[in-house]
């Protein structure tokens, strides 16, 4: 895909997105591109340091190009409201600048993303996932999975285990990666209890469609705030289920946080033909305590490149409705400056080129030829003939 | 059934695989063992095999390009790819090790020199430790290192161990055991959910037959 290409498929994609958005009753908001050091250092871990980038200001104080929105708006938020009493929605359409890994991948990375404050519910839970699955339906990419996870579920079974920080990284990464032969050594070398072990290997596997998923938790046996949860995410189906997402919704209990602020339910998005997830997002109570402010918080990004990239060759250009082109032989030139800018005055996209031959290169719903002898109107589907430029300008007047 | 993609390396292991996926009926009219060919359909078009160099096996199954990957764990522990690791087909064992001149003994005194394929595996490994160590990445003939006083001791693969003995050179310690895992696409696996788990549990259900 060329730029020209590339940024025609851009604007497509975040038009769709903002749109989806503004449905649900989101207002935009921009935060700076660059910020403290300090704000991110302040909060612990939720971007490791070495993938931020980092520059010094004429002062000596260094600033980072903005690796989050969550975290700066909340921030931000907190400024205004130190407790709300209302509900907020804000979305955004921005990038974020991240070194990760050690390979060469861009540090840029383009996020649309929805931030949902002051409701702590599963009704509020159920509207943020449902979004996001309106808004990948909407791109038409083809089928979408979302994994809804709660990672406080494996949290608690885990700190009941008492392991060294050695063992915690290792078993994190085994149940990321589902591994649970090598899960089932590491318990047994840790000497972990029958029946914690038994649990934590269970969720680790549990993955599938609620009725599935609920029928698998209820053979082991939990705490009662385990159940309340359970309960919760029950509840969150059911209404998604309404919103007409019973189709893309699968329960990943091994799921684990990749944002240290998400503190209740997470999710991810996947859609067909791209490896990753292209939208994260969770709910994050605690965020705003950093701040001293009590603001709960649900929130996800859509990353927009993989998108991008996935609609290359899939798009089919279509004219913008209201798109005009005015060919014109010299002896005509006046008459169609006037009519271009009487257009324009209409809200009509308008361009003009002198009429060398009869060949027409742009793609525009309306194509105008104004010669000495005749004036002619073009759609995608008929021609009609005119005999002056006011008659073609009222014939304008009517399809506005 | 929909098409799974499998990448996988040419070699012993593949060819223990591919054993295993024809007694699943998953069977290729061209040999993949025996042509040139890159990519074989096999003879029900539900599986499309990809084969590619061991070392990329875990790069096709992260980025999507395939579904499923075979591979061996010590890769899988270099390259450390975000994707499913579902199970374990029991095939190519062998053992990562540190191996050196019998009279070598492993201590924190100055930094010692490692040569190996596998630095990340080697750094983490005398990290835990707490050796420090100066990591030589080579690509191959780790056994030389050693030899010529390029490095103090190697971390490598070791099946038999016959190269090592050719070459005076005897295993130090033992880093993990090694065989040939089934990664699979973490995109692949919501999306294609069922057609994977029937595929890796009829998999499962020959490697156990088999053990």
């Amino acid at each position: 895909m060329n730029f020209l290409e590339r940024s025609k498929v851009y604007e497509h994609v975040v038009g769709k997105v903002s749109r989806r958005f503004e449905t649900y009753g989101y207002s935009k908001v921009r935060t700076p591109a660059f910020e403290a050091y300090d704000l991110y250092s302040e909060i612990d871990s939720s971007i490791p340091r070495r993938e931020m980038i980092k520059v010094i200001d004429p002062t000596g104080d260094v600033l980072v190009l903005r690796p989050d929105v969550t975290i700066p708006i909340t921030k931000e938020l907190s400024h205004v409201y130190g407790r709300l009493t209302s509900e907020r929605r804000y979305y955004y359409i921005q990038e974020v600048f991240r070194q990760t890994g050690t390979d060469l991948s861009p540090i840029e990375h383009t996020q649309a993303g929805i931030e949902f404050f002051g409701c702590r519910s599963p009704e509020a839970d159920a509207e943020t996932i449902a979004l996001a699955v309106r808004t990948l339906k909407d791109l038409e990419l083809g089928e979408i999975k979302i994994e809804i996870g709660y990672p406080a579920l494996l949290d608690s079974l885990i700190q009941q285990m008492g392991m060294d920080t050695r063992q915690n990284i290792q078993l994190s990464q085994l149940i990321v990666s589902k591994n649970v032969a090598e899960l089932q050594g590491l318990l047994r070398e840790a000497k972990i209890d029958g029946q914690l072990a038994a649990a934590v290997e269970t969720i680790t596997q549990v993955y599938g469609k609620p009725e599935v998923v609920a029928a698998k938790m209820a053979g082991i046996r939990l705490d009662s705030s385990m159940d309340g949860i359970l309960e919760y995410i029950q509840e969150v189906c059911r209404l998604l289920e309404i919103y007409g997402c019973k189709e893309e919704i699968i329960i990943d209990f091994g799921l684990l946080n990749n944002m240290d602020y998400y503190s209740g339910i997470i999710f991810q998005g996947y859609v067909e033909g791209l490896g990753r997830p292209v939208v994260m997002g969770g709910r994050y109570d605690k965020l705003g305590d950093t701040f001293e402010a009590d603001l709960p918080g649900m929130g996800f990004a859509i990353e927009i490149e993989p998108i991008v990239d996935a609609l290359d060759g899939r798009m089919t250009e279509i004219p913008a409705s209201q798109s005009v082109c005015i060919y014109y032989s010299n002896t005509e030139l006046e008459e169609a400056i006037l009519l271009a800018e009487q257009l324009r005055e209409e809200q009509y996209q308008v361009v003009m080129s002198q009429l060398q031959n009869e060949a027409f290169n742009d793609l525009k719903a309306y194509t105008v030829l104004l010669k000495r002898e005749e004036k002619t109107v073009l759609t995608q589907e008929e021609s009609y003939q005119f005999l002056t430029v006011t008659d073609v300008g009222m014939f304008f007047e009517k399809e506005a | 059934m929909e098409t799974l993609t499998i990448a996988m390396a040419k070699g012993r292991t593949t060819n223990r695989a591919l054993e295993i996926l024809s007694r699943m009926g998953i069977r290729f009219s061209v040999h993949p063992e025996n042509s040139r060919k890159l990519v074989f359909t096999d003879d029900t078009e539900t599986i499309r095999l990809l084969q590619v160099k061991a070392v990329d096996v875990p790069t096709y199954v992260e980025k999507g390009a395939a579904d499923i990957g075979i591979v061996g764990k010590d890769i899988i522990m270099e390259d450390a790819p975000n994707v499913y690791e579902l199970a374990d087909l029991g095939i190519g064992k062998c053992k990562i090790t540190v191996a050196g001149f019998p009279q070598t003994v492993l201590r924190n005194s100055s930094a010692m020199t490692v040569a190996t394929k596998y630095p990340n595996v080697a750094k983490a490994y005398f990290d835990q430790k707490g050796f420090r160590t100066d990591i030589i990445k080579l690509n191959g003939s780790i056994e030389l290192a050693p030899l010529i006083g390029l490095a103090d001791v190697i971390v490598d693969i070791v099946e038999t161990g016959t190269t090592l003995k050719e070459n005076g050179l005897v295993i130090l310690e033992e880093i993990a055991d090694i065989s040939a895992r089934l990664i699979v696409n973490k995109a692949s696996y919501a999306i294609k959910t069922a057609s994977i788990r029937q595929f890796i549990d009829s998999m499962n259900a020959e490697v156990r037959l088999q053990s």
